[in-house]
């Protein structure tokens, strides 16, 4: 099954605006058409932002990871962040061996600022905006069909 | 340190339906078998933009999703917002982590 992994920006879309790319993603996903995946830090950095800006949504924040099942990777350590300091802005650092390490087949992320074209040549990582993955989904449907 | 990801095929297969004129169209016997699903049981239709796909079950983070625009709406916190404190939540877990090493 094709194992997509969900930045924290991508995440926190999928559950604040039920007509975005982000949460097509997540639905599609709950169908079983592919697994999430997420990092601890991912978890953790959506909960803090939850406790402090609407920690009403917590529980429906942990409802919905429930409802997607992801397959939650450990934080890499020190060394193996440190090996992707250079490519990145630091503090987005931990992410990359994180679905490096998950052998993902694609990183979701709304942070194009920094998850640039660039990293995802150094890091072979396929990173992609929702709404790109989507449009891919659909090309390759469309694709299937005119053949 | 490049570790390339495999783009995996999607296996999709096609079956042209016709639309009887109160709406009605009749799932193939395959789809059924595959779907586990007999004539007594229901099935959702899901609209993804131009994508329409047939689901065995109710997908609920829907409805989640819902509840958390509603709280959202309730408390004045745009997507802008969270998506802004991300950033900084994700400095800050950075940052603790340089000061524990």
């Amino acid at each position: 099954m094709i194992r997509v992994f969900l930045d924290s920006s991508a995440l926190i879309a999928a559950c604040g605006s039920a007509s975005g790319a982000s949460h097509a993603v997540i639905v599609m996903a709950e169908i079983g058409l592919f697994k999430v995946v997420i990092s601890e830090q991912v978890v953790d950095e959506c909960e803090r932002n939850l406790m402090k800006k609407l920690p009403k949504a917590l529980p429906v924040f942990r409802q919905i990871i429930s409802t997607i099942a992801p397959e939650i990777l450990p934080n890499p350590s020190t060394t193996e962040i440190e090996q992707w300091v250079a490519i990145i802005e630091p503090k987005d650092a931990p992410i990359l061996p994180a679905a490096v390490v998950g052998q993902v087949n694609r990183l979701l992320t709304l942070n194009t600022k920094n998850f640039t074209p660039e990293v995802s040549a150094q890091s072979g990582l396929l990173i992609q905006t929702p709404s790109e993955f989507i449009q891919q989904i659909r090309a390759l449907i469309n694709k299937e069909l005119s053949e | 340190m490049s570790n390339l990801s495999k783009d995996q095929e999607l296996t999709i297969k096609t079956f042209p339906l016709s639309i009887a004129e109160a709406g009605q169209v009749t799932l193939p016997q395959e789809v059924l078998d595959s779907l586990q699903v007999s004539p007594e049981n229901s099935l959702l239709l899901l609209q993804i933009g131009e994508l329409v796909l047939l689901v065995p079950r109710q997908p609920q983070v829907s409805s989640l999703a819902d509840c958390f625009v509603s709280l959202m709406n309730t408390s004045q916190v745009s997507l802008g917002d969270l998506l802004e404190g991300l950033q900084e939540e994700r400095q800050t877990i950075w940052e603790e982590s340089q000061h524990r090493d």
